[in-house]
C-alpha cells in the first residue's frame, strides 16, 4: 500500500467499533467507539487526540491485541503479509507483537525479582540477540534516559514513577519494531527526560519506524506528531466528548 | 513456536467421576451409565491445541474442573469422552488413549514432567536431594555415578538450592526448596511438555514470587511447552501465553492471557478479574 507521498501504510484501521458489555452491571452495554478509521504510515508519528474517556487508550490496546475488537478491521502490514488483528488468533497476535507492533503502556507492570536492565534487554533476547549484546543496548538506552547505573541491577518495583516510566520507554524502544504505540510516554517525566523521549521518537521515525501515541503534553505533541486523529469524531455516544 | 504442528491436540475431552470404567460406551449421554451408577462430569467438551514452547494456564475456582482437565490431558485420569493426540519426539503422532501403558510410562520417563501442588507427592521425601534429581536420569539409562551427581548438582544450582544440601533429604527442606527440588526432578530429563498443578499455592507470598520467576525463566530458556493449573490470575498473567477459564467443568472463555484478563468477555471471567484485590 503506497500513497501519493510514496510512504507505506503500516497500520490501517477501518470501521472499528468498541463496545464493553458489563455483565456485573446487569449486562449494561457501554459503546465507546464507532466507525473508527485512520492510517499510520512508515516514518510518521500520529497522535490520538481527545478528552480523557474518549477511548484513546482503548484504541492502542485494540491495535496490540490486548482488547477485543467488537467490529471492523485493524490491519498491520508486516514484511511478509497483512495481519488483521481484529480477527487474529492468539498465536498470530503474539507473532505480530514479536515482529510488527510494540506497546509502551502508561505504567510499567513490574515482575518480581527481575532487574531493570534485564527488563529492557529481555525483548531483544527473546528475539535471538545474544544476551551480552542485548544488555549493552539496554544499558545504552537506560543511560540516555538517565537511569543511574546503581539501579540497573534492581527490580523497578521500588523505583519512582518517573524512573519506572523511563524503564518502560527503554523497553519499548529497544526492539526497533515497525510500529510503536505510546500511551502518555512523558506523563511523569521532567523537562530533560521529555526531551530525550522526543529525540528517541525522532530517531525512530528517521529510520522509517511509525509511531502512534497519546501525548497529553501539548508541547511534546507539537514537537513529535505530524497530525492528530480526533478520537471524539468516532465517539459512539454523541454529546459526551467535550 | 514456529512449528507447523501442535504438540498436543485435545478434542471433546471429558472425564466423568463415577464412571464404572468398562468402556467409554458404557456412559450414556444422559449422565447415567448402563450400570445405573450416577456420575458427575469433572470436565467436559474441552478442545485445546498446545504448541511447542507455549505456556497455557487453566484458571478457575476450586471445583471448576481444572485439575480434572489436567489429569485427563496427561492420562493420569482416563478419558470418558474425546481424544488427545500427542506428537512425539520422533515426529509421529499418537492417540494417547490408544497407546499401551508401557508407552505412556516411557513418555513420563523421557518427554513429560508433572509438578504436583504438594512436593511430597512428586518427591521421594526420604531420599537425598541429589538422588531425587539423579533418579530420573538413571531411569533413562544414565549409569555413570559421577556424571549423574554432577548433573544433579548443576540442577540444584539452577533451582537455587545450595549444592552443599545435595546429600540432605527433602524432608529437611522448607516448602519453597521442596517445590524447587520437584521442578529440578522434572526438568532434569529435558522434557518437551510439563504439567503443573497449582505449583505455588502452598507457599508464602515471597517464596511464590521467587518460584514463579524461576519457572518463568526456565520455561523460556528450555523452550518447554507447559499446561499450568492455577486459581491465581496473577500467576497466569506472569507466565502464560494463553489462558483457559473454567467453570462447572467447561471452558467458558479462552484466548491470549492479557486479553482474557484485561478485556474479559464472559460474565464469570469478569467476576473473577474484578475479584482480584488491588496489590
Amino acid at each position: 500500500m503506497t500513497d501519493a507521498y510514496g510512504t507505506r501504510a503500516i497500520l490501517a484501521v477501518s470501521g472499528v467499533e468498541k463496545t464493553f458489555t458489563m455483565h456485573l452491571q446487569g449486562g449494561q452495554r457501554l459503546p465507546v467507539l464507532t466507525r473508527l478509521a485512520f492510517e499510520v504510515h512508515a516514518g510518521e508519528c500520529v497522535a490520538l487526540g481527545g478528552a480523557s474517556g474518549a477511548g484513546k487508550s482503548s484504541i492502542l490496546k485494540m491495535i496490540c491485541g490486548n482488547y477485543a475488537v467488537t467490529r471492523g478491521r485493524i490491519e498491520l502490514h508486516a514484511p511478509d503479509g497483512v495481519i488483521d488483528i481484529a480477527a487474529a488468533g492468539p498465536r498470530q497476535v503474539l507473532a505480530a507483537r514479536r515482529h510488527v507492533v510494540g506497546y509502551v503502556s502508561q505504567f510499567l507492570r513490574c515482575v518480581p525479582r527481575v532487574a531493570a536492565l534485564q527488563i529492557v534487554a529481555e525483548p531483544l533476547i527473546d528475539r535471538g540477540v545474544r544476551p551480552a549484546e542485548a544488555r549493552d543496548r539496554a544499558a545504552g538506552l537506560l543511560t540516555r534516559l538517565a537511569i543511574p547505573e546503581r539501579l540497573w541491577a534492581l527490580p523497578p518495583a521500588t523505583f519512582s514513577g518517573g524512573e519506572q516510566q523511563r524503564v518502560n520507554v527503554a523497553r519499548g524502544f529497544v526492539t526497533e519494531l515497525p510500529l510503536l504505540l505510546l500511551d502518555e510516554p512523558t506523563a511523569a517525566l521532567d523537562v530533560r527526560n521529555r526531551e530525550v523521549v522526543t529525540e528517541l521518537i525522532r530517531e525512530k521515525r528517521a529510520r522509517g519506524g511509525a509511531i502512534l501515541g497519546i501525548f497529553h503534553d501539548a508541547e511534546v505533541r507539537a514537537a513529535v506528531a505530524d497530525r492528530v486523529v480526533p478520537v471524539e469524531m468516532f465517539a459512539a455516544v454523541t454529546g459526551t466528548a467535550s | 513456536m514456529n512449528d507447523a504442528q501442535p504438540l498436543l491436540r485435545a478434542r471433546g475431552v471429558g472425564h466423568a467421576y463415577g464412571d464404572p470404567g468398562v468402556s467409554k460406551h458404557s456412559v450414556s449421554k444422559h449422565g447415567v451409565s448402563k450400570h445405573g451408577v450416577s456420575k458427575r462430569w469433572g470436565c467436559r467438551d474441552v478442545d485445546l491445541d498446545l504448541w511447542p514452547g507455549e505456556v497455557v494456564a487453566v484458571v478457575g475456582e476450586s471445583g471448576s474442573g481444572k485439575s480434572t482437565l489436567l489429569g485427563a490431558l496427561s492420562q493420569r485420569l482416563r478419558l470418558t469422552t474425546g481424544s488427545v493426540r500427542y506428537r512425539m519426539a520422533d515426529g509421529t503422532t499418537a492417540d494417547l488413549s490408544e497407546i499401551s501403558e508401557a508407552a505412556v510410562r516411557r513418555l513420563w520417563r523421557t518427554e513429560w514432567g508433572y509438578v504436583h501442588q504438594d512436593p511430597a507427592d512428586g518427591l521421594r521425601m526420604h531420599v537425598s536431594a541429589g538422588g531425587n534429581v539423579g533418579e530420573p536420569l538413571m531411569a533413562t539409562g544414565w549409569r555413570h555415578y559421577g556424571r549423574i551427581r554432577a548433573a544433579a548438582a548443576e540442577w540444584l544450582r539452577r533451582v537455587e538450592i545450595p549444592v552443599d544440601r545435595i546429600d540432605d533429604a527433602p524432608l529437611t527442606f522448607s516448602g519453597g526448596m521442596r517445590q524447587r527440588l520437584q521442578i529440578a526432578r522434572n526438568l532434569v530429563i529435558a522434557p518437551r511438555l510439563v504439567f503443573m498443578d497449582e505449583p505455588t499455592s502452598g507457599l508464602d507470598v515471597s517464596v511464590q514470587a521467587r518460584l514463579l520467576d524461576l519457572i518463568r525463566s526456565l520455561v523460556a530458556e528450555l523452550g518447554l511447552a507447559m499446561i499450568i493449573v492455577t486459581h491465581d490470575l496473577g500467576v497466569a498473567r506472569l507466565i502464560s501465553h494463553r489462558t483457559l477459564v473454567m467453570k462447572d467443568g467447561r471452558v467458558i472463555e479462552s484466548g491470549l492471557t492479557d486479553r482474557v484478563l484485561d478485556d474479559p468477555q464472559a460474565a464469570y471471567t469478569q467476576l473473577l478479574v474484578s475479584s482480584i484485590l488491588p496489590g
